[in-house]
């Protein structure tokens, strides 16, 4: 049955008011599978009865599903790789020069089912193996962050992104034969946990790189300016914004520079 | 690139080649691992391998050694097998492979593993 669009935009605007990324009437498409399955899931009989329900009583564990099912999680390992031998060959480097004897902070704003920063790890071990580094990862999607902390991932999962020396360095197998997890030894080096990027608590000038890749495209301007705000308390001055290849800040009021990398675009917080 | 696909499934072998023309590619198929020697042996100048591991007449690991000991040349072999468990992966790469794909798996891996034996990209 064909989902009206008053329902659709009672879901909507939750999403937006509890994450901040927009689905406009023009995007209602993409909501409908994901409605679908949820209310499936719920044991509602159709969309329309899981709104009923919704718009009589709504349970945090009600908005927590609406978020899982509002964010995009699509993510892979060392998507567009470019950031990442921007980050080993270059603002490493940088960083070492600016901040020695620091131990290194990258942030993995968004960082989904952790793809990002268990590529992040990976990259490090390979490349600067005896840096003294912590990752944290932070999300809104309760769901996504579970399966971040697990490290587990399916096969196919794995094939995005991943060779094959990788796969075998640094995941073990699991007994299912179509699964594999992160060894304890690089899950240990990364920290998850749940942070709204638009209205959470943030620390003050404490991490050296972020990566906020794909997350403002999804955001109006307002949000896209709050977020850019709190990154660039959190990060210290001199520290590095990473965004998604394209991504761009005209028209978005924020204090960063430009700085162009050999092979790869970044934002830079300016040294005080 | 010439790419042969090596299965003795039709379905994959028709699958996997509409996805390698939608990607730019020019697919071959043999139906199994002696088929693809006779064929590289025939002149055609391969530049990449797709490889089941369970096949008649001659198996992915028997056409991986019938390449060492012959000395074709087929450019990188990629296996694509529903064979997943580590001790299997291992032995392939043992053996000559460079990559490695377990069924199912979607034009994007596909994409990215060839990407991945064909380009000194690090990342």
């Amino acid at each position: 049955m064909a989902i009206a669009n008053k329902i659709f935009k009672f879901f909507a605007d939750i999403i937006f008011k509890e994450t901040g990324i927009v689905y406009s009437e023009g995007d209602y498409y993409r909501l409908e599978s994901r409605l679908n399955n949820l209310s499936a899931e719920l044991k509602f009989e159709s969309v329309e009865d899981m709104y009923n329900g919704f718009s009589s009583k709504m349970t945090p564990e009600m908005k927590s599903s609406l978020i899982d099912i509002g964010t995009n999680n699509e993510t892979f390992f060392f998507r567009d790789g470019r950031p990442f031998t921007a980050l080993v060959k270059q603002m490493i480097p940088e960083i070492i020069k600016k901040f020695p004897n620091e131990k290194i902070r990258i942030w993995s704003a968004a960082s989904s089912s952790g793809q990002e920063a268990y590529s992040i790890i990976m990259a490090l071990e390979e490349h600067h193996p005896n840096l003294n580094f912590e990752i944290i990862g932070t999300d809104i999607c309760e769901k996504a962050l579970a399966k971040a902390k697990s490290g587990h991932y399916t096969n196919l999962e794995c094939q995005r992104g991943l060779k094959i020396e990788r796969l075998l360095k640094y995941f073990d197998q699991n007994e299912d034969g179509n699964s594999w997890t992160v060894k304890n030894q690089f899950k240990e080096r990364v920290r998850f946990s749940k942070l709204n990027l638009y209205e959470g608590n943030f620390s003050f000038n404490y991490y050296h790189i972020c990566f906020l890749r794909n997350v403002l495209i999804y955001q109006n301007v307002e949000n896209r300016e709050k977020i850019l705000a709190n990154i660039y308390k959190s990060l210290k001055p001199g520290g590095y914004l990473v965004m998604g290849n394209g991504e761009s800040l005209t028209g978005v009021k924020n204090e960063f520079q430009i700085e162009k990398l050999e092979n790869y675009q970044v934002w830079i917080k300016p040294l005080a | 690139m010439k790419v042969l696909i090596v299965d003795d499934s039709k379905m994959i072998l028709n699958v996997v080649s509409e996805m390698l023309k939608e990607l730019g590619h020019e697919p071959f198929k043999a139906e199994n691992g002696q088929i693809a020697v006779d064929f590289i042996k025939a002149g055609t100048a391969v530049e990449l391998v797709l490889l089941d591991w369970n096949m008649p007449v001659l198996d992915g690991p028997g056409f991986l050694q019938s390449v060492k000991d012959e000395g074709l040349t087929t450019g990188p072999i990629v296996m694509m097998t529903t064979e997943s468990k580590m001790e299997k992966i291992n032995k392939a790469m043992q053996l000559g492979a460079k990559e490695y794909i377990t069924k199912p798996f979607t034009k994007e891996v596909i994409e990215e593993k060839i990407k991945m034996v064909t380009s000194d990209e690090e990342f």
